[in-house]
């Protein structure tokens, strides 16, 4: 596991050709997610969120990155799992998608993991239907990680704005 | 000439050529329907006119030439030459004139974008022989008179100067006289004549810098009339009519000054000095083995003119005048002598001509200047000046300076407002001195970096010209657009955001509201109908109405499309006018029975809202029916910083734009009403206002529930008045508005966030936004500003007096 590294509150270097297949480790509850590193620019500690008003509940609100204003998305409260008290191991990545920053919370954040495509099983069709965020299962030894589609996770395909899809 | 390209300063060149291209194409393209629309009325045509678009085209050629643009110089010759006939009222000009010249600058466009990607023009052949065809038919049309006519006038000097002009081009139809003159110069006497010439304006210019200082030194004043009458005689030896002719003027105006005629101001003589500068320059020219023509001759003349007549002198019309001048300062100098209500007319015209004269850039308060007449004539000279002093600059580093004040505004708030300064318990005077001087300082900074960004309305409300001719020759109605106050200027942002929606206004103005020509008649109306395109500003807002006189909208048309789409619940009884025009914004609504060129498709008018709201404004629509109907596009002013209030709610801190707030106050609570549905009403000097509870809209955790403990904050929203129960007022704050990311989108309620001197973020509260949330209006999809006063009249109505 030589590339195998830890990875803390520093902004990852922007590496284009040695990113493919690079895999950010986080953790909700028992299961670990990957999401694909090039999406990620920073990973930072939790912080003083300012809540919006009439946004779904998974948007926490923004936050002030650096005097940039970022909004803020639970993944907890994204994928409908019981809510948790933010703590130290609390971490926000910040991913930029379509040009947009965008916080993501999760409980913790382990590691960089290299999965190569041979290594990725296809979501079973049976499941594809209720979660089409889902990636696909990443293999890693004997553990599997559930990879990501950032994009769709986002809900980035609802371009436009989330209070516009939500309103409905 | 792709070798010569690839140097970089060719390459700035060029692009600085296509900005300038795009600007006098702009300036040709309502002049052109200006000409149609007068030739169609009464057969006659101005010749200023002609005579401006014909400078203007002149100039894009020259550019082109210069820049080895061949194709736009081919076209922009060809165009010239048929403009050249109606300039010497050869012929009059038609309908079909206009379209195809019309057509030609939409295909020069065509290649500036061209240029702007590619630095080049090459590849367009095909398009542009045909459109040289088209052209060179018409001229042949022409010209069998053409011909005629200047067989007879060859040995006058005015067919010479003509010439002139054709010489330098390389396909010249007309062999004349000045070519075999041009020939007879050598380069050494060519030589001698520009270094005599040079010492002569030499000694001209130190005259005139003299007399600027002190008009009455009657030595300088000869001195200067010598040297330019030398000059004068020089270069009409050698055939350089411009130079003769610009300096003639300037003799004669020096005459008048000489004989007590005129009296000598400064600014007379540093608009002699201007003139000599634009001698000096085509001297140079020809130097450069130029032409020694000068750029705008014609409104340096008429400038010296003007400034004679402005000051009581009169201009001799004599043989020499009328032999020197040629088409357009004819009927100048005429003008000037017979009646001096038409001279203003003619000094109106002049600004125009300045961007052309001007290697530099447009200057806005010239725009401005076309649109006052009079006032016009007075300011005239100083925009002149002002106008050589403007700079073009990259719209980058306009937005990035912008972004920096804003961040000094920030900074300077964590300054002034830092919390270790109240940790210090020191006396403070000397430092809040000197944060107020920053503070000042910061303003200035601040009104002066937004204002640069302010560009006169007038190109945006231009291309609307177009856009309406075109789309009447299709609907087959007769429209008349008349455009007030395109000089009022908002930034640029905003500027790129309204072209869309004014389009998307007009068309439908056009398309659905306009009657046809002889349903007008009937309705006894004339049979033109007119769009009114205007814009002013209103309080810290700018507004931009499209006005129409045609049928309006049609409340039952649009209540049943609506209603069809599932939009409205029920039959809409309930709904006021308002809330029915609001309907039209609805993506992909239209009413239209048939999709036309013109309009149907129901794109539209989503798009003029989202751009508006995008800039923060909004629209409000007016229409009675069978009378027009009326779009009112209100646009803040300033995008990016405002004036704020900020309030406590909790431990959160919110911001209301301090333009919306009333008064604050803290309520008795024998002033609060309970309404039946649990609305709290607040008599306020007899006045009742609703109250909106701020943690109640944003479920927040409040410091005090009962009204009589916090604080109630009156704001007001255009018609609408309400108070907002907030926990505390805190201070006043300069902000920098931020959005609040394209992920999250509007939220109805918030316009905005800033961020505080501690770094916290804080949530700008929209006063429109929250009058209809309260209401329950927005989500259904629909702003809703209207309704809230409407329920409180029938409340006020309901309670005992």
């Amino acid at each position: 596991m030589s590339n195998q590294e830890q990875y803390d509150t520093n902004t990852i270097e922007d590496e284009e050709d040695t990113q493919e297949g690079k895999h950010l480790i986080f953790s909700l509850g028992k299961e670990e997610y990957g999401i694909e590193i090039r999406n990620v620019t920073e990973i930072i500690g939790i912080q003083t969120i300012t809540d919006l008003p009439g946004v779904p509940h998974y948007v926490k609100g923004v936050i002030n990155l650096r005097g940039k204003v970022i909004p803020i998305i639970d993944a907890r409260l994204r994928f409908g799992f019981e809510e948790r008290e933010y703590d130290e191991r609390t971490c926000i990545i910040v991913v930029n998608i379509s040009n947009m920053a965008v916080g993501l919370i999760v409980d913790s954040v382990s590691e960089v993991l290299d999965i190569s495509s041979k290594d990725i099983e296809p979501l079973a069709r049976l499941s594809q239907s209720t979660s089409n965020y889902i990636k696909g299962f990443g293999k890693v030894n004997a553990e599997v990680k559930i990879l990501l589609d950032i994009n769709k996770l986002l809900n980035v395909e609802q371009f436009g704005g989330l209070t516009q899809t939500t309103k409905e | 000439m792709s070798n010569l390209m690839s140097d970089i300063e060719q390459q700035e060149l060029a692009l600085s050529f296509v900005a300038e291209s795009r600007e006098m194409l702009e300036e040709v393209e309502p002049l052109l329907i200006d000409l149609e629309k007068n030739s169609d009325q009464c057969g006659d045509v101005d010749p200023e006119t002609v005579n401006t678009i014909f400078r203007l085209f002149h100039s894009l050629k020259g550019g082109a030439g210069f820049l080895g643009f061949s194709t736009v110089g081919k076209v922009t010759h060809n165009a010239e030459t048929l403009l050249d006939l109606f300039r010497k009222g050869v012929s009059k000009i038609s309908s079909d004139h206009v379209d195809l010249l019309i057509k030609t600058c939409d295909f020069i466009l065509h290649l500036t974008n061209n240029i702007e990607d590619n630095l080049d023009d090459a590849g367009f052949d095909d398009e542009a022989d045909a459109i040289i065809m088209d052209l060179q038919e018409a001229i042949s049309k022409i010209k069998p008179e053409k011909q005629a006519k200047s067989k007879k006038k060859n040995a006058a000097p005015k067919a010479a100067q003509k010439a002139v002009d054709e010489v330098n081009d390389s396909s010249a139809e007309v062999p004349s006289i000045k070519d075999e003159l041009a020939s007879l110069i050598s380069p050494e006497m060519l030589q001698q004549f520009t270094t005599e010439s040079s010492e002569q304006l030499e000694k001209a210019e130190q005259a005139l810098l003299e007399l600027e200082k002190d008009g009455n030194n009657e030595e300088n004043i000869s001195q200067a009339f010598r040297a330019l009458h030398s000059f004068k005689g020089n270069a009409g030896s050698f055939g350089y009519n411009d130079l003769n002719n610009l300096s003639y003027h300037m003799e004669s105006l020096l005459d008048l000054v000489r004989g007590g005629e005129i009296k000598g101001d400064g600014e007379l003589f540093s608009l002699l000095l201007e003139a000599l500068d634009s001698l000096r320059d085509a001297l140079t020219s020809l130097e450069n083995s130029g032409n020694g023509q000068i750029v705008g001759i014609q409104g340096w003349i008429s400038l010296l003119q003007d400034s004679i007549s402005e000051r009581g002198g009169v201009i001799e019309a004599d043989s020499t005048t009328q032999k020197m001048s040629e088409g357009a300062a004819e009927p100048e100098a005429v003008a000037v002598e017979a009646n001096d209500e038409l001279a203003v007319e003619d000094s109106v015209t002049i600004p125009q001509e300045a961007p052309v004269a001007d290697a530099v850039a447009v200057n806005p308060a010239e725009a401005a200047a076309r649109n006052e007449r009079r006032a016009g004539k007075d300011r005239r000279q100083g925009d002149r000046r002002a106008s050589s002093q403007t700079v073009r600059v990259d719209v980058e580093k306009l937005d990035k300076l912008l972004d920096l004040v804003g961040e000094l505004v920030i900074s300077e708030a964590m300054v002034a407002q830092n919390p270790d300064l109240k940790d210090l318990n020191i006396p403070m005077d000397r430092f809040e001195r000197s944060v107020m001087q920053l503070e000042k300082i910061t303003r200035s900074l601040q009104d002066i970096a937004t204002s640069i960004r302010m560009i006169p309305l007038e190109g945006t409300f231009k291309r609307m010209i177009r856009l309406v001719r075109d789309l009447s020759h299709k609907a087959g109605k007769k429209v008349e657009l008349a455009l007030v106050g395109e000089a009022t200027e908002v930034d640029k942002t905003v500027i790129e955001q309204l072209n869309d929606p004014l389009v998307h206004i007009i068309r439908n103005a056009i398309g659905h509201g306009l009657e046809t020509p002889d349903d007008r008649q009937e309705a006894g109306k004339t049979e033109t109908g007119t769009v009114t395109l205007e814009a002013k500003y209103v309080g810290g807002e700018v507004w931009i109405t499209v006005n129409d006189d045609g049928r309006g909208l049609n409340r039952e048309r649009i209540l049943g499309t609506a209603i069809e789409r599932g939009l409205v619940d029920g039959d809409g009884r309930d709904l006021n006018n308002e809330e029915v025009w609001q309907l039209i914004f609805q993506p992909g609504f239209s009413t239209a029975d048939e999709i036309t060129d013109v309009s149907g498709r129901g794109v539209g008018m989503d798009v003029v809202k989202r751009n508006i709201e995008h800039i923060r404004g909004r629209v409000d629509v007016t229409s009675v029916s069978g009378k027009g109907s009326n779009f009112v596009l209100r646009i803040p002013l300033t995008l990016a910083i405002i004036d704020g209030m900020l309030v406590r709610v909790g431990k959160t801190r919110y911001t209301l734009p301090l333009v919306a707030i009333k008064e604050s106050l803290k309520p008795a609570m024998q002033d609060v009403t309970l309404m039946p549905d649990g609305q709290e009403i607040l008599k306020i000097r007899g006045q009742l206002l609703p109250v909106i509870r701020i943690h109640e809209l944003f479920n927040v955790e409040p410091e005090f529930t009962s009204l009589d403990e916090g604080i109630i904050i009156v704001v007001e929203n255009r018609t609408e008045t309400v108070c907002l129960f907030v926990d505390e007022q805190l201070e006043q704050q300069q902000i920098v508005i931020r959005g609040l990311s394209n992920y999250v989108g509007n939220i109805p309620s918030v316009s905005g966030c800033t961020i505080l001197g501690n770094g916290e973020i804080s949530l700008i509260i929209d006063i429109a936004g929250i009058i209809g949330m309260a209401d329950g209006s927005i989500g259904g999809g629909y702003q809703n500003a209207g309704e809230m006063s409407t329920r409180f009249d029938e409340v006020i109505a309901s309670l005992p007096a």
